[in-house]
């Protein structure tokens, strides 16, 4: 099957997405990462009820919590392939982006150059890594295993250039958009936004 | 292209189907991959049906291969809880075991040899009860441990069995609004929350009540901070509001609530047949408008008043009904505003949108039963703003009646409930206890009051065995521990303990020889009912007493067997089931039995400890030791992975209680009460309510930098719950100040 014009990508649904962690877990054990994962979990401040005020007994106002499952972005142009000086970093087929560990002399030039911080040194390794989406599971049809385990089945994957395909119809239906789109590397990965509460205290 | 989420085995990998039955309530389907006998990972197993794995159960390898994992057994050297200790074989435990049973049998009798079990699997939580019987021991009823208080108030209303009486606030195909009541499903049930969730995609309207803005707060239409305790008074506020404006559902009362039935004026009692000489002299009487006069409450053809005031052969009575309406008079939404500190005008609407809501779910969680001393009140409180609005649902009740009795062929134990056995322990009362035997029971850091627990009941005891993976805050304390096999490495039946999860029934299959030298439950109480000379106790294997607990004939397990649950999750068969099984058959808002204590309606009583109490002046601040959300209970706080999500313990207080005493956001705090005190880093975080602390629960003495979160908490026992269940733990119900401090 040709993969040549294809786009696989991570499309999450924020709405749903409770910030459990599960898919940050399942990344460490489907890659068995001895510490760090994948995919981080960030939320709206430092910690998770960081928003707003409640100062007054029964008058709090904007409180709020949201949660972002955070992993390679799989840019269209991917700045930590740039940085890379031995070229272990690359676009592969269906764009995602794979980091060549026999190629990788663990120089660490890639991670600051990721705006999302999506890459980080892993000592088990003593090695930097990233999500290459399971790209093992995915040449054998397998769905990444984040996916898979996800929760609240808040994580979808396919080919977001296919208009028919389901993630493609989530972000139309949704309105799922890439994060910090303005950075322009052209992420992949598509967030559908959570649907605005009334009347919150 | 479609991608699969069926499970990816590699070369050389078997896969078994199993659960995790981890306490959480849920009972997650397991796809279990092993390599040459090593569980290489685990994998959700046949969800939608049985839920979703989550990153503890994940961790599951994690746990088995722990390195800290206790290898063998092993005696005290030292002094209690001093951490010394010297390897046995398990010959030399179950003889000095039973040696000292029988020796203190001797001095105190043998109901001084006390049990205890924590655990979600039916065979190993029966074991102990059994043993304990066939030692003609005593068996510490563990659900006061904050879980008890639901029962109380739902055997009463419902007449259902544990959690079951959640299933009827919220078994509904599509509510149109889901009410949350001090719940945080969205971190500590995924399960529930799924449902709730797929709920507010159809287009319902979530709202939800917490002193906390949790996970599931954020994800509401409305949150609702109230003040902690204080759930009841809402419930009341609310229904002194649908009854005011008459939306209230007249024939769902009359049909299946004791609403129509006649309480008399001057003993609170039911009016009965025998009051007035009738016949049916057991039957409960209603007010028929039709002949205006007394009728047994099953006459064909009466119309059953709900309202006024009678006198049916000379006693002066009122239906349930009119005495919930004068009750419920008092309690205005101004009164409710001054209780609750929520708006007057948010009381009315949220009443007024729930009795519009066709159907409305009601979902509680223990923040309103441990929140209160009185947390019974405040469950009866919102299942009868249930039941005057007709929201209550009969679909989805499908208890399974496995056989609880087969471990009790040599007897049956005596039963002291978890705070009785307090003072049990300290002063012989119902009965001595000088030994006890705590299977996967974290005593220490679970129960309330630890400086009791270490400073009075661990010195009562004569001899401690703890039963356990890993070396506890309270194996420290026992004198002899042995090691037990993990989820992994031995059979059990999983059945549903309802509380909103799914109905289905699940094997818990051998998947890995256990590691070094621990037993399994039946193992050790086998091996140990030789030494003490029960003849033919336990002597079959755990697949002969699974096939024994399906074989009761009862109609839920038909066409369920050992053979079919090892490739996956069954549910009950369908049966009949009663619509209520209390006494009068009804949903009963109205209990006779808690007349002496002014409860025979769910009124609103201050907590134990309240806000507003004198005690307040000293310790102003509510202290809560919520549910975690990436651990459960203690269990995985020794998981390296899970402790990089979550790392320690921290005290939430609010900016305003934070700046009143020179509290920052990471400063070492100490929170303390006359009871104990707990250090620890503060988070200084909107989230949590003024006047209101939490710290996640489950951590261990270790954890802090002093003292231990339950050296806050008390162990006072409730009358009311001793009348219908068993008193339960008012964990959040705790008074305490907080302070900047330092390290020692």
């Amino acid at each position: 099957m040709s993969e040549v014009n294809k786009r696989y990508a991570l499309v999450i649904d924020m709405d749903r997405c409770t910030g459990c962690q599960t898919c940050v877990m399942a990344c460490k054990v489907e890659h068995n990462i001895l510490k760090g994962s994948g995919i981080r979990m960030d939320s709206n401040g430092t910690n998770p009820h960081n928003t707003g005020t409640n100062t007054a007994p029964g008058k709090p106002t904007g409180l709020a919590m949201h949660y972002r499952p955070i992993a390679c972005m799989h840019c269209e142009s991917p700045p930590c392939a740039d940085a890379c000086p031995e070229d272990a970093i690359y676009k592969d087929i269906g764009g995602i982006v794979v980091l060549d560990q026999s190629k990788c002399n663990s120089c660490q030039a890639c991670i600051p150059a990721c705006p999302y911080q999506a890459v980080f040194y892993e000592p088990g390794r003593d090695s930097v890594f990233k999500c290459d989406l399971c790209s093992e599971r995915v040449k054998d049809d397998f769905e990444p295993f984040c996916v898979v385990c996800c929760n609240q089945d808040a994580m979808y994957f396919g080919d977001i250039l296919d208009p028919a395909s389901r993630v493609s119809q989530i972000i139309a239906g949704k309105s799922a958009e890439p994060f910090r789109a303005q950075l322009k590397t052209g992420p992949g990965t598509h967030y559908c936004p959570p649907r605005p509460r009334r009347d919150r205290g | 292209m479609v991608f699969s989420k069926l499970t990816r085995t590699r070369p050389g990998e078997q896969v078994t189907r199993t659960v995790c039955p981890l306490g959480c309530g849920i009972g997650c389907g397991i796809l279990a991959h092993t390599r040459n006998g090593v569980l290489t990972r685990v994998e959700p197993g046949d969800h939608p049906g049985t839920g979703r794995i989550c990153a503890r159960g994940l961790c599951g390898p994690n746990l088995v291969y722990h390195p800290d994992r206790l290898k063998y057994p092993i005696k005290r050297k030292g002094r209690r809880g001093e951490g010394k200790w010297e390897r046995i074989s398990w010959e030399e435990a179950m003889d000095t075991i039973a040696s000292r049973f029988k020796e203190i049998t001797g001095k105190y009798g043998s109901s001084s040899v006390a049990f205890v079990s924590t655990g979600v699997g039916a065979m190993t939580n029966l074991l102990t009860v059994g043993f304990a019987g066939a030692c003609q021991g005593t068996f510490i009823l563990p659900a006061g441990l904050g879980d008890s208080a639901g029962p109380c108030a739902d055997q009463g209303c419902f007449g259902s069995f544990m959690w079951f009486g959640e299933d009827y606030l919220n078994r509904f195909d599509i509510p149109a609004l889901c009410l949350v009541w001090g719940n945080n499903p969205a971190e500590t049930e995924p399960f529930k929350w799924r449902r709730i969730r797929e709920a507010t995609e159809y287009g319902a309207r979530l709202i939800v009540i917490d002193p906390r803005f949790t996970t599931t707060a954020s994800k509401a239409d409305q949150y609702l901070p109230i003040r902690r305790g204080t759930d009841a008074a809402l419930a009341l506020g609310m229904m002194h509001v649908i009854l005011k404006r008459e939306l209230h559902d007249t024939s769902f009362i009359a049909t299946h609530t004791v609403g129509p039935f006649l309480v008399r004026d001057d003993n609170g009692l039911f009016l009965r047949g025998s009051d007035i000489g009738l016949a049916d002299a057991e039957s409960y009487l209603v007010w028929d408008e039709t002949t205006r006069g007394p009728a047994g409450h099953t006459t064909a053809g009466a119309s059953p008043s709900l309202t006024g005031s009678y006198r049916a052969g000379g006693i002066a009575c009122r239906p349930a009904f009119q005495r919930l309406a004068d009750m419920v008079d008092e309690y205005t939404p101004a009164r409710v505003t001054e209780i609750t500190e929520l708006p007057a005008e948010t009381i009315t609407s949220l009443a007024i949108e729930y009795a519009a809501a066709k159907p409305a779910a009601s979902y509680r969680g223990m923040g309103c039963t441990r929140g209160s001393f009185h947390g019974d009140l405040s469950f009866r409180a919102i299942n009868t703003l249930a039941a005057i609005t007709g929201n209550i649902s009969f679909e989805g009740h499908t208890t399974v009646q496995h056989d609880m009795a087969l471990f009790f062929t040599h007897g049956f134990p005596s039963f002291v409930t978890l705070l009785q056995s307090y003072e049990a322990i300290t002063a012989g009362n119902p009965h001595p206890i000088k030994a006890l035997w705590l299977a996967r029971h974290n005593l220490v850091n679970q129960d309330p009051n630890f400086n009791k627990i270490t400073g009075e009941l661990i010195p009562g005891l004569e001899f401690i065995v703890a039963v356990d993976m890993f070396m506890t805050a309270t194996a420290m304390y026992a004198d002899i521990v042995l090691p037990v096999a993990s989820f992994y490495e031995f059979d059990d039946l999983i059945v549903p303990i309802g509380n909103g999860s799914h109905p289905y029934l699940q094997l818990q299959q051998k998947v890995i020889e256990p590691l070094y030298e621990p037993k399994s439950d039946l193992d050790i109480y086998s091996t140990l009912a030789k030494r003490l000379g029960l003849e033919g106790y336990l002597d079959k294997r755990d697949e002969d007493y699974i096939r024994t607990m399906l074989a009761t004939g009862h109609p839920s397990l038909e066409g369920i067997t050992l053979e079919r649950l090892k490739e996956g999750h069954m549910p009950p068969a369908p049966h009949e089931v009663p619509d209520f099984a209390t006494a009068s058959g009804r949903l009963e808002f109205y209990c006779e039995r808690l007349l002496h204590l002014g409860q025979e309606l769910p009124v609103h009583m201050e907590p134990l400890e309240s806000s507003r109490s004198k005690l307040a002046d000293r310790y102003p601040l509510s202290f809560s030791q919520t549910h975690p959300k990436y651990r459960l209970h203690t269990m995985f706080t020794n998981i390296a992975w899970i402790r990089e999500l979550d790392p320690g313990p921290v005290l939430e207080i609010n900016p305003v209680d934070a700046a009143r005493r020179g509290i920052e956001d990471g400063d070492l705090v100490r929170a303390y009460n006359d009871r104990g005190e707990v250090r620890l880093r503060a988070e200084v975080c909107p989230g949590i309510r003024p006047g209101q602390i939490n710290v996640c629960q489950g951590w261990s003495p270790g954890d802090y930098h002093a003292g231990t979160h339950q050296a806050l908490t008390h162990e006072t026992i409730n009358p009311a719950h001793a009348v219908i269940y068993e008193p339960n733990s008012a964990f959040y119900d705790v008074l305490a100040e907080v302070e900047k401090a330092t390290d020692e």
